[in-house]
């Protein structure tokens, strides 16, 4: 299909993970104790930890009996009903600790119902998986010390409902890290998480929707800012002089508007897709960051989620709104980094960085008709080496409602890597448009093109787009992956 | 035969009705059959518990249709509610690859990737039957005479289920129908309205020859069930023991001897031998809307099949059995050779190399289906082509309610096979390829090129 050596936006060396779509989510790397192993200037918090734990258990648990009546509810909440998706997060002893919509208290008989089906299927040393009733597809995810469910009739496929709510479960170890989420639930079975939550039911949300409507999470990939591969290298470069001396750094992210401009990392270090989605969703969820710099601590759950990393979060300047995170494992360095973050847009400003990034930011970005595709609508295409992704903007008929697309792609997604019999090629012609998607060693690419379209033009078309992707790849990818 | 043997692949299979009983220490009154008898009653329980927890769950999310299916690791349960409060539950043992499986390799297990709606399909059809014999859960005349039915229906049927076997085939409960010549059609009909009109308790006719259907004066959604029936289990039955020279002398002197030998296959086999009319079963059709009842008595001549649905209240006896017995017999024997002569100019030799494209089309108006994937239709497993692609192509019927009016589909397996997925007009088509080189090009030049071969005179959208 086409006579490309090497795949676009490919690159010897990656800053990300690799990802293989649906790849295992339980698989977590434990980096933090490699790093902090070879420096060990980092006190243990342990017993800080437990502290702000046990201050919670004196608490006396209330809510226990407040059983609202089924039918009152329902009543109230046809609109609840109504909903799209619903996610709900419960303790595996049925407490309830989010639900997407209405008041979780008075859903605990809900919640009550969904602990007792889990458990009934475990008794017989099984797991539920999902349910199904017509346009309803009700997903579990046991993870313990949590359960996971989604209700939804979006039409989306069971696995990547699953992902998800696995999206959903590192937000929540995100925040907390996993051994201490574990550690609470040994410790009590009974506990109410929300006490150490609140403030997190926004991020969750704003997650949900993020993952429903962003290709990245379906392809487990980035997509880049794009700008002139000489601009991202200076870039790269001003956080490497301004940060190389400083110890236990170990990422600086800079990013726009969902885009990535650049990751200069740890030697021996990767970022995971995932982990990154979780922090692009902390920044576009976050407005006080663009207020003041922060320190916040997070966990990366693919990367360790036994412990947290520190970020330094602040936007460049007024007058470039690109937000810069410096990730360490050290609690108290803040000045240092703020220090090394004031350095960085001196640098960028004396060498006009700031203004590509503007430019770029303020351009609306190429559609394929544009770009002379006239029969293709729109594309993805993601780079599997760098796991990297390209898109063009929306055109007609998508301008109105993307949604239509969105479940195009995620249809041909779910077909093209169903678990069970996944396909190397799939091309679907309905009557509103035709669809190419194409699984390769190299990369992956989805077409959506006019439905009248005969097979062999739009081979052609493909062949045609690849090429044309190659040779702006410096410009579409980040194709360092540049290190302190 | 009381000992009931297990099914390869089944858990258990139950119905219920939650309304008759609804005090607690007497959930045991909702069951109405349950397999297997090796479960006690506290498992029954537990179960039929569990399905209405997940009933009422569900509902409270107001999904289109009622629950249809659950998935654990270890097993699929299906979920069928055909009259209100009744519900048919099907539970089905997977095989998931897990670490200990070199411990329990137990082969009878399913494989775990199975489609919901072929086995939804398979639960439908167990349900129809027994209204075709037996009429509704509803119309019994008590719980305990409904128990019984059941009980005596599910016992046999369960045993001839295939689940393993089962496939997108299942899902069409589809109808071959054998394309005749103008001549020989109105052969057909005319006999068939010459013995409707003599007869006036004789009510429909339908006639088959070998597998396939002729002509049916019932409506096809009831045909599908009367056929699953005739091929699925009384005709192989019969041609059984024609083959072990039951009524048909193996070496008869004369080809023509054997014609004298149409019978009945319900009712009385041997007429001259017979004192009583025998065991003729009573049917229930459902397509106008309401049950009416019939006797379904069936007559066989060479490879001729004739179902006359009697209707219900009609006095059967020998005599009555005698005059229809000269009046079909020979009129059927001369149309019966009339179609084997044309049938034979027709044969095409099949293509039976390995890489020769396999086709399975399906008709939703008329039900008629017809397979060149499949080697026989008696479920046994035995495919033209790579049990994937069959498998492929189940799940593009799942898909077709997103394509709109028409549309079209083609696929690349990870072992290089194609398949090819057309619908326009309520039909249907479905192409399985072996060719491993081909491109995207060559292969709908190639569908092109069987569309027009196979698909002669039937409209599909070019799009």
């Amino acid at each position: 299909m086409s006579t490309l050596e090497v795949e676009p936006g490919a690159a010897p060396e990656s800053g990300l993970v690799t990802t293989d779509t649906l790849d295992n989510f339980d698989e977590m790397s434990c980096s933090l104790e490699e790093i902090k192993n070879i420096n060990p200037s980092i006190e243990d918090e342990e017993s800080n930890d437990n502290a702000i734990i046990n201050e919670h258990f004196d608490e006396t648990v209330s809510n226990d009996n407040e059983v609202a009546s089924v039918d009152d509810d329902f009543e109230l909440n046809k609109d609840w009903i109504g909903k799209d998706k619903h996610v709900f997060v419960l303790s595996m002893a049925g407490k309830p600790i989010y639900s997407r919509y209405g008041n979780e208290d008075k859903l605990a008989w809900l919640f009550g119902v969904m602990q007792t089906l889990v458990s009934f299927i475990q008794s017989s040393d099984d797991c539920i998986q999902s349910i199904h009733a017509g346009n309803t597809h009700f997903v579990f995810l046991v993870k313990k010390p949590l359960i996971l469910v989604t209700v939804s009739k979006t039409r989306e496929s069971e696995s990547q409902l699953r992902i998800q709510l696995n999206y959903v479960f590192n937000q929540i170890t995100n925040i907390l890290t996993l051994t201490r989420l574990n550690k609470i639930y040994e410790q009590r079975q009974n506990y109410d998480l929300r006490r150490l939550l609140s403030g997190v039911e926004r991020l969750i949300d704003h997650l949900l929707t993020f993952s429903e409507n962003e290709p990245s999470v379906m392809l487990g990939a980035v997509q880049c800012l794009p700008l002139a591969a000489s601009v991202r290298d200076t870039i790269s470069s001003a956080i490497t002089g301004a940060c190389s001396k400083i110890k236990n750094l170990v990422f600086a992210i800079l990013l726009a508007n969902n885009k990535l401009i650049t990751l200069v990392r740890m030697k021996k270090y990767c970022l995971h897709p995932a982990d990154l989605h979780l922090i692009f969703n902390l920044v576009q969820a976050s407005e006080s960051f663009k207020n003041s710099e922060s320190w916040t601590p997070l966990c990366l759950p693919r990367f360790d989620a036994s412990g947290f990393l520190y970020g330094h979060v602040s936007y460049l300047s007024e007058d470039c709104q690109a937000c810069l995170l410096l990730l360490t494992v050290e609690r108290d360095v803040f000045f240092t980094l703020s220090e090394a973050k004031q350095k960085i847009v001196e640098k960028l400003r004396r060498s006009n960085c700031l203004e590509a990034i503007n430019e770029s930011l303020s351009t609306p970005g190429e559609s394929s008709a544009s770009a002379g595709f006239v029969e293709i609508r729109h594309y993805l295409y993601k780079c599997k080496s760098t796991s990297q992704f390209y898109q063009p903007i929306l055109s007609p008929p998508y301008t109105q409602t993307k949604e239509p697309l969105t479940r195009i792609y995620k249809r041909a997604h779910h077909r093209l890597h169903n678990s069970s019999r996944p396909l190397k090629l799939m091309f679907e012609r309905s009557a509103d448009e035709a669809i190419l998607a194409w699984d390769t060693k190299g990369f992956e690419l989805f077409v959506v093109f006019e439905p009248l379209i005969d097979t062999s033009a739009a081979i052609m078309l493909v062949g045609r787009l690849l090429n044309w992707i190659k040779k702006k790849e410096e410009r579409l990818f980040h194709l360092n992956a540049p290190t302190f | 035969m009381m000992v009931t043997q297990i099914i390869a692949g089944l858990k258990n299979f139950f119905i219920f009705n939650s309304t008759l009983s609804t005090k607690e220490g007497e959930e045991l009154k909702k069951i109405l059959y349950y397999y297997p008898v090796t479960d006690n009653t506290d498992v029954q329980i537990k179960n039929v518990g569990l399905v209405e927890g997940i009933v009422q769950f569900t509902d409270t999310f107001r999904p289109s249709s009622p629950v249809s299916s659950l998935h654990t690791n270890k097993t699929r349960h299906l979920y069928y509610q055909p009259e209100k409060d009744f519900w048919l539950v099907m539970t089905l043992k997977l095989n998931r690859p897990t670490k200990e499986k070199e411990l329990s390799n137990e082969s009878e297990d399913l494989e775990d990737d199975i489609e919901d709606s072929v086995y939804q399909a398979l639960l439908k059809q167990a349900y129809l039957m027994y209204r075709l014999f037996w009429g509704t859960f509803r119309d019994a005349k008590n719980t305990d005479a409904l128990k019984m039915t059941l009980e005596l229906f599910y016992r046999a049927y369960l045993q001839s289920m295939k689940l393993a076997n089962a496939d997108i085939l299942n899902m069409f409960s589809g109808i071959q129908y054998l394309p005749l010549d103008k001549d020989c059609f109105l052969k057909v009909q005319t006999f068939v309205n010459c013995l409707e009109s003599t007869y006036d308790f004789i009510i429909h006719t339908s006639f088959l020859y070998n597998d396939y259907l002729i002509w049916s004066g019932i409506e096809p959604s009831d045909m599908q069930v009367v056929y699953q029936y005739l091929i699925g289990t009384l005709l192989p039955a019969n041609v059984e023991a024609e083959m072990q020279g039951g009524s048909i002398p193996r070496n008869s002197p004369s080809p023509f001897a054997a014609l004298r030998h149409g019978r009945f296959i319900t009712g009385p086999s041997n007429l001259k031998l017979a004192q009583t009319v025998g065991k003729v079963p009573k049917v229930y059709l459902f397509a106008n809307g309401e049950s009416q009842e019939f006797y379904l008595v069936v007559y066989r001549a060479l490879s001729a099949t004739v179902c006359l649905f009697i209707k219900g209240d009609t006095e059967l006896n020998l005599e009555l059995f005698k005059t229809l017995d000269d009046v079909i017999n020979t009129k059927l024997i001369n149309i019966v050779s009339d179609i084997a002569d044309y049938c034979s100019k027709q044969v095409i030799t099949p293509n039976l190399s390995d890489t020769a494209s396999r086709y399975i089309y399906f008709n939703n108006i008329n039900l008629a289906y017809k397979s060149t994937a499949h080697l026989d239709n008696k479920q046994s497993g035995n495919l033209a082509c790579p049990k994937e692609s069959v498998r492929i192509a189940a799940e593009m019927k799942g898909n077709i309610p997103f394509l709109g009016q028409a549309g079209e589909t083609i696929v690349k397996t990870m072992n290089d096979c194609w398949v090819v997925m057309k619908t326009s007009n309520h039909r249907e088509f479905y192409i399985a390829l072996q060719q491993k080189n081909a491109s995207l090009i060559d292969i709908s030049e190639e569908v092109k090129k069987l569309c027009d071969t196979e698909l002669k005179g039937i409209f599909f959208n070019q799009l």
